[in-house]
């Protein structure tokens, strides 16, 4: 026997598929070869080292009621499935005339355009949904979790929640329920409120993690557990360890706990106050009120029946205007606020009161993310007779508001801005001076020429050749 | 396996919801080794082998012989993982993307080693942790968990990871090279610290 069969032999053994005078052979081998003894006896060694490294996994402690949340989901679904519909058309249109029995009978009609980031509940029920830009296929029920910087626009007006842009999908509850963060809201025929937050943690160079729980079941977590890379049952999401920043926390029911992890954050609810030393929780929240009006655990949820919309469901719903609340949301205090609200502004928006709420908020704005939202929803707006609030913006010190004041000061005066414009080819930044020359060519008119012959003598040479570009165009 | 495991398959065929979670508890740390050992990220991982673990519970009726429930399942869960891996990219575009674009990785990994208290508290579970993350890679781990936390045969272990049994030696060969290796260097790395410990107290 040659010492390379040991091995092979060893797995034939340990998997009983040894001959008997193979057997023998081996041991009588293993007795006279010291290497090969050596071997085997690090073969045990790798086995108990594999099993304790699988045993010290660490697998999360929620890991199987995540599971057995799903798997209920399976059933609840599957019995739906085994009820009176037969067939998909007829099932699609029993779906649709629900909505529309839901929709007739509630008038009201919520337009969600924005949020700040947070993780909004899409309660169960849907009757339809549908992905849009690539994004997962949500089901009834799921979580939507959305970020500041990613614009998102829920519109649940009569036929379903849209949700654009960069985020994830959409779908047509009967309640929606925000859970964290801050959610803009405008109302169609009634106004709308939106409900304060029950409460809230605030984290400078910080990191939390927040565990919500309804009743005795926790229900997720916000906090630094890793990447919620799964749509579907998002009962675990994660990553929100707000190195500087805030999170608001809405609980209908149930209560929250709130962990620092490293340094210090302060909580509130209501009127308490606090601050968290790392390591320590503080619970807060109202404890679950009635069983009947309280789910205690996800599946309730999921059986929770499709019915019309009402206003105790709806945690967004009551009174204003919304253009008053887009454009009192310019004055708040918080620069996403204020930002989301030119944003909306920009887009959904006309009119003159629009374009003076957004021109005056322009002149006495400070922060650079704002101020370029409102330049561009003056763009939007297109707001000509008040340019006027534009041109400072074209000497500001930071470059990226000038590029957007350059930008919304192109569009707005055209022809007539040209002087302006060709003042940028003079910017210290290269980006600017090239942005400033082709907006010229864009015009293509004869008053331009002077700036361009100046640029000629820049030292940069794509400024050059965009300027020599120019003059053809003027030629032509 | 065990008469228990066997008992709880049966009835977890016949849909009880509570010998199913019995089950999960059983396997679930084996099947996040399998997964992790292909994924390469243990968050990933949990969430796929969530996904295989529903995926069996969706099809546990079609069971005939409940001693077969240990290989299906990880098969379920190789597969799971090897599909992972092909639309990674696309997978990890939604909400991943998004959170990697507000936090670096070390603020989640830093995170995520804070955030089990009960877990990683000792200083020494915290280094077996470390280690299991970092052996428990590639493709030799698979067959390697197989082989030794659940005593598969090399012809089963070919049935869950696909391959012939030529290749389940082969990997389990390289396997055991790739620990003893780790062995060797962590050794070492007791020795130097000692070393330097010794001199450090001589001097």
């Amino acid at each position: 026997m040659r010492c390379e069969d040991v091995e092979r032999l060893l797995d034939d053994r340990a998997d009983g598929l040894l001959s008997e005078e193979d057997a023998r052979s081996l041991e009588e081998h293993l007795r006279s070869c010291g290497d090969c003894r050596e071997a085997k006896a690090a073969f045990a060694t790798v086995g108990a080292d594999v099993r304790s490294m699988v045993d010290a996994l660490p697998v999360r402690p929620e890991f199987t009621l995540e599971v057995m949340v799903g798997v209920r989901g399976d059933e609840v679904r599957s019995r739906r499935r085994g009820l009176a519909f037969i067939g998909a058309g007829l099932l699609a249109a029993a779906a649709a005339a629900l909505l529309l029995a839901a929709f007739l009978r509630t008038p009201v009609t919520v337009r969600v355009v924005g949020t700040e980031g947070g993780l909004l509940r899409l309660a169960p029920g849907a009757a339809r949904w549908r992905a849009l830009g690539g994004g997962s296929r949500l089901e009834p029920g799921a979580w939507v979790l959305t970020f500041p910087d990613r614009r998102a626009r829920f519109d649940l007006a009569g036929t379903g929640l849209l949700i654009e842009g960069d985020v994830l999908a959409g779908i047509a509850p009967e309640r929606i329920d925000l859970l964290h963060g801050r959610i803009l809201v405008e109302a169609g025929e009634r106004p709308c409120r939106v409900v304060a937050p029950f409460g809230g943690v605030e984290v400078a160079r910080a990191t939390v993690a927040v565990t919500l729980r309804y009743g005795r079941e926790p229900v997720f977590r916000v906090g630094p557990e890793g990447e919620p890379t799964r749509v579907r049952s998002l009962l675990t999401l994660a990553s929100v360890s707000l190195p500087d920043g805030y999170a608001d926390i809405h609980l209908p029911a149930g209560h929250v706990e709130i962990t620092a992890l490293k340094g210090e954050a302060a909580w509130w609810a209501g009127e308490r106050r606090g601050r968290l030393r790392a390591g320590e929780t503080i619970r807060i929240g109202p404890e679950p009120a009635e069983p009947a009006t309280v789910a205690e655990d996800l599946g309730d949820w999921i059986t929770r029946p499709l019915g019309p919309v009402s206003e105790t469901d709806m945690m967004l719903v009551e009174a204003v205007d919304p253009l008053e609340v887009m454009i009192e949301g310019l004055a708040d205090s918080s620069p996403l606020t204020r930002r989301d609200s030119a944003d909306r502004l920009g887009r959904l928006c006309g009119g003159a009161r629009a374009v003076a709420a957004v021109a005056d908020r322009l002149v006495v704005e400070e922060d650079a993310l704002v101020v370029r939202a409102l330049l561009d929803a003056l763009r939007r707006l297109d707001a000509g007779e008040r340019s006027g609030a534009v041109k400072e913006y074209l000497s500001d010190a930071r470059p990226e508001v000038r590029e957007t004041a350059l930008r919304c000061w192109l569009d707005l005066r055209g022809r007539e801005g040209i002087p302006e414009v060709g003042r940028m080819i003079d910017d210290p930044e290269r980006d600017l001076r090239l942005l400033a020359l082709r907006g010229l060519r864009a015009l293509a008119d004869p008053a331009a020429r002077p700036w361009a012959e100046k640029a000629l003598e820049d030292p940069d040479p794509a400024v050059v050749s965009e300027a020599l570009r120019l003059l053809q165009a003027l030629d032509r | 396996m065990s008469r228990k495991v066997r008992a709880m398959v049966a009835a977890a065929r016949d849909g009880d919801p509570v010998a199913f979670e019995g089950l999960v508890n059983r396997y679930r740390k084996p099947v996040c080794a399998l997964v992790y050992a292909l994924i390469d990220d243990f968050h990933l991982a949990q969430d796929v082998a969530q996904d295989a673990f529903l995926v069996a519970h969706r099809r546990v009726s079609t069971i005939r012989d409940p001693g077969s429930f240990p290989t299906w399942l990880f098969r379920i869960a190789h597969r799971h993982a090897v599909n992972c891996v092909r639309d990674r990219e696309r997978r990890t575009r939604l909400l991943g993307r998004a959170i990697r674009h507000r936090y670096t990785s070390r603020e989640i990994r830093e995170g995520c080693a804070g955030f089990e208290p009960g877990q990683v508290e000792k200083g020494e579970h915290r280094e077996a942790v470390r280690e299991a993350l970092s052996v428990l890679k590639g493709e030799w781990a698979t067959a390697l968990v197989l082989r030794y936390y659940e005593g598969f045969s090399c012809r089963e272990i070919g049935d869950v990871l696909e391959i012939d049994e030529r290749n389940v030696r082969v990997r389990l060969h390289r396997g055991r090279e790739a620990m003893r290796r780790q062995l060797v260097k962590s050794v070492r790395g007791v020795e130097k610290h000692e070393v330097r410990g010794r001199r450090t107290s001589s001097g």
